[in-house]
């Protein structure tokens, strides 16, 4: 991405410096109980830092909790043709340099 | 979080793909031809720990999957075994000619045989993954006859034995483990062929696969008057003449083998204590296997008498061919 240097005597464009995968990095734990007749039954915990956590932010920091939710359901019904999700809570750090967590129940 | 009918159920097995975060996404390398590379916004890294606590009375099983042909010297070659592993997210995996190992067979019936296999091994591949290979193989055979087995243990959704002769050669088939199979037959091409064979559960004490899933034995019958007539079997008179051929000779009788007859039979009273005798001997040689020249009938063609009487051990054919009178 280039960035525009305003200087009154010197303005130039520059290409500011990409972030590495080390510092976009997507982390999901889940932890899970598989029963005898194929039924998967768990949480999960997604961490995201970097542009990971940034795209996060562009597309849920102006929506509530129940419009996170929401997408997140649509998301799995995409995926998954049964499931249920008792609860989901989002934790993005008022600090934006910081991740975002999302646990999923 | 609850995924109702996430594992799959084959037999007593459940089937479960780990990546469970990867489940239902579709991949983005399964184009066949694409100009352009897929465009990332950003490089990123992923780290997935998934857990699962299995059901009470389960255990993981790793599964390996396994492409394999044999060959031995002078005989069956091995011209080409390639392998590919697709994994559910499209990355695909090539093994070479480096992934090959090449071992002996090992028969718990044999203490040695001069066969091998070439092997190319994908070991514990994601669930979701496909894994083909595809070999050539060159082959002299003894007799005009082939067979082929259309599964392991595990289904097969579609299980097919082509077969082009010369011209002026046809095929007949016998099918066992199974209804009989009308070939389809387009010029001198033959084609057998099965769909939804289903997955066959491993229990103790049970046949082998040999003597439970379909199978295909075929003979080629070539023009009438040719010389390979010999290795055509149409009865078991024909089998009988083959082998009677392959094995001349290796009951020749030494004076080493002629004198312990003697010694033998000499205070036998009648023709049955003779037999009684020599039987009894011969049952006192070791049963040890060993199957070399596998080009030239080793396998089928017993060893000499005089090597067996010398070194005191063989096989069932050898015994046979003992017993065979002086």
């Amino acid at each position: 991405m280039f960035a525009l240097l305003t200087d009154p005597k010197d303005p130039e464009f520059v290409q500011t410096p990409l972030f590495t995968s080390k510092e976009s990095t997507l982390q999901r734990i889940g932890n899970f109980t598989l029963s005898a007749d194929g039924d998967l039954e768990g949480d999960v915990r997604e961490i995201l830092s970097g542009n990971k956590a940034a795209d996060w932010r562009k597309k849920y920091s102006d929506a509530n909790n129940d419009e996170r939710e929401s997408a997140l359901r649509e998301n799995l019904k995409a995926r998954f043709a049964e499931f249920e999700l008792t609860n989901a809570k989002f934790y993005p750090s008022p600090d934006v340099s910081k991740g975002v967590s999302v646990v999923i129940t | 979080m609850k995924v109702q009918g996430y594992a799959q159920h084959t037999g007593k097995r459940l089937f479960v793909t780990p990546a469970i975060f990867e489940a239902g996404f579709s991949s983005r390398f399964t184009r066949e031809n694409r100009q352009h590379p897929i465009y990332f916004d950003y490089p990123w890294s992923e780290t997935d720990i998934v857990n699962i606590q299995l059901p009470d009375g389960y255990h993981l099983d790793h599964g390996d999957a396994v492409a394999q042909e044999s060959y031995f010297n002078g005989g069956r070659k091995v011209k080409q075994l390639r392998a590919w592993l697709v994994a559910p997210n499209g990355f695909v995996k090539v093994f070479d000619k480096n992934s090959m190992a090449d071992i002996g067979v090992f028969d718990q019936m044999e203490l040695y045989n001069d066969i091998r296999v070439r092997s190319i091994r994908a070991e514990d591949p994601e669930i979701g993954s496909v894994f083909a290979y595809e070999s050539q193989v060159e082959d002299k055979p003894l007799f005009a006859q082939d067979d082929y087995q259309f599964q392991n243990n595990l289904p097969a959704v579609r299980s097919r034995y082509i077969l082009t002769l010369p011209s002026g050669w046809n095929a007949t088939s016998v099918v066992f483990n199974h209804e009989a199979i009308q070939p389809v037959i387009d010029g001198s091409t033959y084609t057998w062929e099965l769909k939804e064979l289903p997955f066959h559960e491993h229990e103790e004490h049970s046949p082998s696969m040999f003597g439970l899933v379909p199978r295909l034995a075929v003979d080629f019958h070539p023009p009438s008057n040719t010389p390979l007539a010999a290795i055509c079997f149409n009865s078991w008179t024909d089998v009988s003449r083959w082998h009677g051929q392959l094995a001349a000779g290796q009951d020749q009788v030494t004076p080493e083998i002629a004198d312990k007859v003697r010694e033998l039979v000499s205070s036998a009273p009648s023709e049955y204590a003779k037999i009684q005798a020599i039987g009894r001997y011969v049952q006192k040689i070791k049963y040890v296997a060993i199957e070399m020249d596998q080009a030239h009938g080793g396998g089928y063609k017993p060893h000499a008498a005089a090597v067996v009487f010398r070194k005191q051990y063989g096989t069932a054919r050898i015994r046979q061919i003992s017993c065979a009178p002086c």
